[in-house]
């Protein structure tokens, strides 16, 4: 008898608390959190020639194929070894904080002076511009270079062009 | 009428142009036979030119000189008679030539202070003269050394023509790869005035299972050890060949250690080369550049 009031007690108090109240900021974070993870479906990485011509700040606003010319991406290659003008990377957030994802553009061609757009793919259908980070990169030298942290920065509304590159 | 003779020579040469020869000469016989010889023909002419018989005394020195085995000491007595007898007849030319010769021999031969003061300058300009003209070239031939046997003495041939008196010519030998070379002597052969010989010992040819090279060269020195010819030297000697003794085993191959191997060390070299050039290939060949990226959500935690 003795137990299974101890055991009764025990329940109300983990389960029966109060319920957290509206506007309470750990909440709304995760919301609004994951109401931005809802709209990206991956990111798309693209390095661009003559990074230092580049307006960072315009080109966020906007897909990027549709700022530069096509000769000016670099060619990357998958995990296949086919090349591309951009690699996609389905989203893939680590949990914590801040939330973050490590990719990797492997044999690139040596040089100075690129860009790199990430550029935020919506879940749309065609795909939409959610968001968008330029980075310019001064120099890529042989083996492993240092890691470029890109901020996406989000779009109000997704952008109406489809950021897709071949 | 030999002292007349002996005056009328010194007259034709000048020597008694300043009265030095007094004129009651006997040539002092001190001056003139300076070495006590023991040769016949020596003793014969030292006389005569002690009498004053310059003449006979040509004579005697000319029939010496044919004389065979004859010494070195030998030799420098009869031409210095000889030139001192042709100086006194007033022969000039011949008395230069009996002094190269002994000047070859003895190049620091010096008259004796009591000579006359005429010929005594007349000695020193000859002596000048042959010391710039320098010693007569001499023509040495030298017949190769064939290859032997071992265990035999080698003869090695030289035909020697002008040679210096008071020179020297000597063979020298060692066994190839040894350090210091030994000699013989050549000897003129009996009855030729320009064939020599010279032998190896028979002990220093030793037979052994492999054969082997011996090394030689010939030189003829002058008193002064100037070379005045040669055939090979030291550097650059002649070799004959030793063969290996009859019925010997063929040499066994040396064991050497493994380190004195050149192929070893070639093989060695060769790796490190290639090591390094694939090192370097391998730096070099990395034409390809990673880009690390962590992308981050702007506005997210």
């Amino acid at each position: 008898m003795t137990r299974a009031l101890l055991a009764l007690g025990t329940l109300a108090f983990l389960g029966c608390g109060p319920a957290a109240a509206p506007g309470d900021g750990f909440d709304i974070q995760l919301v609004v959190s994951r109401g931005l993870l809802d709209q990206i479906s991956a990111f798309q990485v693209a390095l661009v020639t003559q990074g230092a011509s580049l307006d960072c700040v315009a080109v966020q606003r906007a897909c990027i194929k549709d700022q530069v010319d096509s000769a000016r991406f670099v060619p990357v290659k998958d995990g296949a070894g086919m090349t591309h003008q951009a690699l996609r990377f389905p989203i893939s957030l680590t949990t914590g904080t801040p939330n973050t994802q490590d990719v990797s553009l492997r044999d690139l061609p040596l040089g100075r002076d690129y860009a790199l757009v990430v550029e935020a793919v919506s879940k749309d259908s065609p795909p939409r511009l959610a968001g968008s980070s330029c980075s310019y990169v001064k120099e890529l030298t042989a083996g492993t270079n240092m890691t470029v942290f890109a901020r996406v920065e989000m779009l109000a509304t997704p952008a109406s062009c489809d950021p897709t590159l071949p | 009428m030999r002292v007349g003779v002996m005056i009328a020579s010194l007259c034709a040469t000048g020597a008694l142009a300043d009265g030095a020869l007094p004129s009651d000469v006997p040539l002092a016989a001190t001056v003139l036979s300076q070495v006590a010889p023991k040769n016949e023909a020596i003793a014969k002419a030292s006389q005569q030119v002690d009498d004053g018989d310059f003449e006979d005394a040509v004579k005697t020195l000319e029939k010496g000189l044919e004389q065979p085995d004859l010494t070195d000491d030998q030799l420098v007595e009869l031409y210095r008679l000889l030139g001192l007898s042709h100086l006194y007849l007033g022969n000039e030319d011949k008395a230069r030539d009996a002094f190269e010769k002994l000047l070859q021999a003895r190049p620091d031969y010096e008259l004796p202070k009591s000579a006359p003061p005429k010929i005594r300058t007349l000695y020193a300009r000859i002596k000048e003269d042959i010391r710039k003209r320098r010693v007569r070239p001499v023509t040495l031939t030298v017949q190769p050394a064939p290859d032997v046997d071992g265990g035999q003495a080698v003869d090695v041939q030289a035909r020697i023509e002008d040679m210096a008196l008071g020179a020297k010519a000597k063979l020298f030998y060692r066994r190839a790869g040894a350090q210091a070379f030994s000699s013989v002597d050549f000897v003129r052969e009996k009855g030729s005035k320009v064939d020599y010989a010279a032998t190896i010992p028979g002990f220093e040819v030793p037979a052994e299972e492999a054969g082997w090279d011996m090394e030689y060269y010939v030189e003829v020195a002058d008193a002064a050890q100037r070379r005045l010819a040669g055939k090979g030297d030291a550097f650059n000697p002649l070799t004959f060949r030793v063969a290996a003794r009859s019925g010997a085993a063929p040499p066994v191959a040396e064991s050497r250690p493994w380190y004195k191997n050149p192929w070893i060390w070639v093989g060695i070299g060769a790796g490190a080369a290639a090591i390094t050039t694939g090192v370097v290939l391998i730096a070099t060949s990395q034409q390809s550049a990673t880009l690390p990226i962590q992308i981050q959500i702007e506005g997210m935690p």
